[in-house]
């Protein structure tokens, strides 16, 4: 039989798309477009074609595969709503329709400012984390040197997730407290079982001169500083001790 | 499989794909972690549809192309 092709490791016949792929950016005049260049297989031969090319101002939108997405092609929002929330209704819907898609949604969106990535790999995001401008259902890993906060709007957990801190040596987790000193509240100390160890805090450093100034009890008490005797007549001196009752 | 959604407006284009790559029979998901956008010039994106293999060609491809042509912006 004539016509076959080795495709996949077994010979096949027909009309089977193999491979597709999308460049975005600017032609040698600076206008905004994309290529898509596609490879498929017909009557037995590999075919390469220029599938679409658009530089200009309408909007046109290209999706493969397309038929899942012919309802929405139908709707007026497809034409009329912000081109990044019509690409993400997009991806939604070849999912839920193609088992072969899933995952986050990998998304690049470039305007006259440059180019905006989102949810993407963790090997991605290794650039300007100001570009970086929406995370709604992605999860970061980093690496290396971790991440760095250089702006004032430190860090904000408001879905109830947790803090885990594994510190890489015997002398913990480092917490650089303003001039107000450093407040502890509800804090539980756990151990590298995941085990309940207490509520106590060590300070092999030692304190500031303040001492330690717990709430027991919904009283407020303060450290002292003192120096007593003891039976045998040795003068021992306390800092930042604290009576309670 | 996977997939290409490519929109152009104006001066603005978004081109968006899924994170997922099928084991090479298509009888299982091999990862939903995988990167499928690269920039491979300045502001110069591409993104594919179909074989790992494919894609790291065309990537290799069009970074040797832009470097050579520097015809990107």
């Amino acid at each position: 039989m004539s016509g076959l092709h080795t495709y996949g490791g077994s010979e096949v016949c027909g009309n089977v798309d193999v491979h597709a792929s999308a460049l975005a950016g600017r032609n040698a005049r600076g206008e905004l477009g994309f290529v898509v260049q596609e490879y498929s297989l017909r009557d037995g031969e590999i075919v390469y074609r220029l599938v679409f090319e658009y530089f200009g101002d309408d909007r046109r939108i290209w999706a493969r595969p397309g038929k899942p997405v012919v309802r929405l092609a139908q709707e007026p929002g497809t034409w009329t709503d912000s081109p990044l929330a019509v690409v993400r209704r997009f991806l939604s819907t070849l999912k839920a329709a193609d088992d072969r898609i899933g995952g986050p949604d990998q998304i690049v969106e470039l305007t006259l400012r440059g180019a905006q990535r989102s949810q993407l790999p963790a090997g991605i995001v290794s650039t300007n984390i100001n570009q970086i401008s929406r995370f709604d259902h992605a999860t970061v890993q980093v690496g290396g040197g971790g991440f760095t906060f250089s702006g004032s709007g430190g860090i904000t957990i408001a879905g109830g997730g947790d803090i885990s801190v594994s510190p890489g040596s015997i002398f913990g987790t480092a917490v650089k407290a303003g001039t107000a000193g450093f407040y502890i509240f509800n804090t539980q100390v756990i151990d590298s079982n995941g085990n309940f160890v207490g509520g106590a805090v060590n300070v092999p450093g030692g304190c500031g001169a303040n001492g330690f100034n717990p709430k027991v009890g919904g009283v407020q008490h303060y450290g002292a500083n003192l120096t007593f005797r003891d039976l045998d007549g040795v003068t021992h001196q306390v800092v930042g001790g604290v009576i309670v009752s | 499989m996977s997939t290409i959604v490519c929109l152009k407006e104006k001066n603005v284009l978004v081109l968006g794909t899924d994170s997922r790559f099928m084991k090479g029979d298509s009888s299982g998901v091999m990862s939903d972690s995988e990167q499928k956008i690269y920039e491979v010039a300045h502001e110069t994106f591409i993104a594919a549809s179909g074989w790992k293999f494919a894609l790291d060609f065309e990537l290799a491809k069009a970074r040797e192309i832009a470097s050579r042509s520097a015809i990107t912006h």
